[in-house]
């Protein structure tokens, strides 16, 4: 089937510093894509120019075989865009905020209010459609956010880390629709810093970090590149450095990275490796409070091919 | 370009102004309270009978400063004054044993101050009985303070620019020379001119348009701050398209704000501006000159509040300047630069089609209107769009 995506060699500078550095993937119709990357990693850029908002400076973006950009207006009707921050009018109600950006995609009535109600039905905000953006909860505002990019039925459907700062109830409602849009065969690129939501939501995923592609598959693909290794977390307090540098010597040891409270470590063969890798680390005055031993996850991915932790 | 979309988004905008309870309060209830304050402030004034007599000290060791003061005090107050030149503490002693009503006391180093930009003030005692002739005094003082402290800092921008600006003490007596605090606005005619209450409704009408007109501009940067741009960005829309309907909703909102206030202004004060159509013509024009100078402040400003702060000051800037409050007569270089500004362009033309000209007696004001247009339309052309791009 022929792409509704297909990125090839996108780079995007900002100064000296290369945000985006020679990223290319492909995304079918029905399929879920998603980068996976810490703050920083260049996902947001990569989707500015996706999305026609900024020009790469080297490659092009094709959604349904035409080049993408600011100037390609014909070309950005079918891609529909959730930003990272809330682009809402707090002072339009939602079902006025709707309305608008449906007609800027060239809805009409009665279309368009058909097409209003029926998103107002998905995000769960029948109820309040007549209240102002201003009055809704952070998760409704986060819900109504994604409907205006749903609105017009695009092709591509593209999600800038849409749950971050969200509940958790509505952190579910969001993934569950998004689940049922790639049902629907809209082809859907999302973002995101959270390894759980790329597990459950993608069907093929890209690790992205300092601007480039570190690697892309399916989960168990990902999962594969790792080798046969497993991740052993230890929280505590100390100086968790130190510990760290001593746990890099330990044979056994693949990658090791930390940040306040968690050292994360990826070992081959946990079971053996977790009463040394305590007693080096209790050695390094590091005191414990919590041991976990995983089985290999995209957290543990990403440490392996970064040696960085995915969350700061 | 389509012109669908531009009207989508200005009409989004309009909506969202009526909602913004500022819009209304600046645009409409402001300048209509102001117009009815200045306008029982004022009216009666005029003729001496109405108002006791009033004895003024003026002290001071800057003569450059204190003349022109003294001269603007004898002549220009609408009561009969006496004002005589004393030192500070006889001025004092003056007010305490009640020969005079008001002693002015400007302090040493006012010019200086002034003119590094300060804003010294100038002492008043009164015998603190109130009266509204000293009141009167008073104001007439403040003014004379703030439009020296205007015209010394245009001064410094005309220096800045390279061009060598008047020594201060000149610029005190231009201001002195200004024309009469209350007279009437001279037309193009001798006759063509506006009473008193008409150059209130004028002149706060020109003051508070660039209020308005802030607002459809100024959202732009609005729309960037809360995230909305990348959306309107990523629509099917031309790219250019987005300032345009911003430029088309400050147009409407100032078109609007001015035909109410000036229509509800001619009818509670009961005064004429003339014909319809000449009125349109230059109504149009000066709104437009006023809204092409918000699409320069967008370019300069950082942040939508950044923006309306510069948009204020140069529109209160102008607004006096351009003699909303008062006129800058007189032939001194105050007054060309006052004749250049859009607000003293629309009393100016309004005073034409109040002596009932037409539009092509209005050549003038439009001419005036037209160049400040350009310059502003070639300014943010010039000016890089490093924000609003990215
Ligand atoms: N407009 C910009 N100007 C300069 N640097 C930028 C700009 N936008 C992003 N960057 C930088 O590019 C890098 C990638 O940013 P971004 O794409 O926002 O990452 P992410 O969305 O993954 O957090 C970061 O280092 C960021 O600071
Ligand atoms: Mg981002």
């Amino acid at each position: 089937m022929a792409a509704v995506l297909a990125c090839e060699g996108l780079v995007r500078r900002f100064g000296d510093l290369a945000a985006v550095d020679d990223v290319s993937f492909t995304i079918a119709a029905g399929e879920t894509y998603g980068l996976l990357g810490p703050n920083g990693a260049g996902k947001t850029t990569t989707i500015s120019m996706v999305a026609g908002l900024l020009d790469p400076d080297v490659g092009v973006a094709r959604v349904l075989g035409d080049p993408i950009g600011p100037a390609a207006v014909d070309v950005k009707r079918h891609i529909g865009l959730v930003p990272q921050e809330l682009a809402i009018y707090p002072d339009l109600t939602g079902r006025e905020n709707l309305a608008f950006f449906g007609r800027l995609q060239g809805m009409r009535k009665p279309d368009l209010e058909a097409r209003v109600d029926e998103v107002l039905e998905v995000i769960g905000l029948v109820d309040r459609a007549g209240d102002l953006a201003k009055e809704y909860s952070g998760g409704m505002k986060r819900r109504l956010n994604i409907g205006i990019g749903l609105l017009h039925q695009p092709s591509l459907l593209v999600l800038d880390e849409p749950t971050v700062g969200v509940d958790p109830q509505s952190r579910n409602a969001i993934l569950e629709s998004v689940e049922a849009l790639s049902g629907e065969g809209m082809a859907v690129l999302y973002t995101t810093h959270y390894m759980e939501e790329a597990e459950r939501l993608c069907d093929r995923i890209a690790i992205i970090d300092h601007g480039r592609l570190q690697a892309e598959g399916t989960r168990d693909e990902l999962l594969r590149l790792t080798g046969e290794v497993d991740r052993i977390d230890l929280v505590g307090s100390g100086d968790l450095g130190a510990a760290a540098d001593a746990l890099r010597g330990l044979s056994g040891v693949e990658r090791v990275a930390h940040d306040g409270h968690t050292v994360t470590l990826t070992v081959h063969d946990a079971p053996t490796l977790v009463a040394p890798v305590v007693s080096t680390a209790v050695a390094a005055r590091m005191s414990l409070a919590d041991v976990e031993v995983s089985r290999p996850d995209l957290e543990s991915v990403f440490l392996h091919l970064t040696g960085r932790a995915l969350r700061d | 370009m389509d012109t669908s979309s531009i009207w989508t988004m200005a009409r989004k905008d309009l909506r969202r102004s009526l909602r913004d309870r500022s819009v209304l309060i600046f645009g409409l209830v402001v300048p209509f309270a102001l117009m009815i304050v200045f306008n029982l402030l004022f009216s009666g004034i005029g003729s001496s009978e109405d108002f006791d007599p009033v004895a003024i000290a003026v002290a001071g060791v800057e003569d450059p400063m204190v003349s022109p003061l003294a001269d603007i005090l004898a002549a220009q107050l609408p009561m009969e004054t006496t004002v005589q030149r004393l030192d500070a503490a006889g001025a004092r002693a003056a007010v305490e044993d009640e020969d005079v009503d008001l002693a002015v006391i400007v302090p040493d180093g006012f010019g200086p101050a002034i003119q590094s930009g300060g804003s010294p003030t100038i002492e008043l005692l009164d015998r603190g009985d109130g009266s509204i002739e000293v009141g009167i005094a008073a104001s007439v003082v403040e003014g004379f303070v703030s439009q020296l402290a205007l015209a010394s800092r245009t001064a410094a921008a005309a220096g800045l620019a390279g061009l060598t600006g008047p020594a201060i003490g000149d610029l005190a007596s231009e201001v002195a020379q200004a024309d009469p605090l209350l007279s009437a606005v001279p037309g193009a005619v001798a006759d063509e001119q506006l009473t008193l209450q008409g150059s209130l409704v004028a002149g706060q009408t020109a003051l508070f348009m660039f209020f308005t007109v802030g607002f459809g501009v100024i959202s732009l940067l609005e729309e960037r701050d809360q995230g909305t741009l990348p959306r309107l960005q990523a629509a099917p829309i031309h790219p250019r398209s987005i300032v345009v309907a911003k430029t088309l909703t400050s147009f409407v909102l100032g078109l609007v704000a001015t035909a109410v206030l000036l229509g509800a202004g001619s009818l509670l004060f009961g005064v004429t501006f003339g014909s319809v159509v000449p009125i349109a013509v230059l109504v149009v024009a000066t709104v437009a000159a006023a809204t092409s100078l918000v699409l320069v402040v967008i370019r300069i400003a950082r942040t939508a509040e950044q923006a309306n702060t510069m948009n204020s000051i140069l529109g209160i800037g102008l607004g006096v300047l351009g003699g909303s409050f008062f006129p800058i007569g007189g032939d001194g270089w105050l007054a060309r630069l006052s004749d250049l500004t859009p607000p003293a362009a629309l009393i100016r033309g309004l005073g034409i089609t109040h002596g009932g000209g037409g539009v092509a007696d209005l050549a003038g004001p439009l001419a005036t209107v037209g160049g400040f247009l350009g310059a502003a339309v070639v300014l943010s052309l010039v000016i890089p769009d490093r924000e609003l791009q990215a």
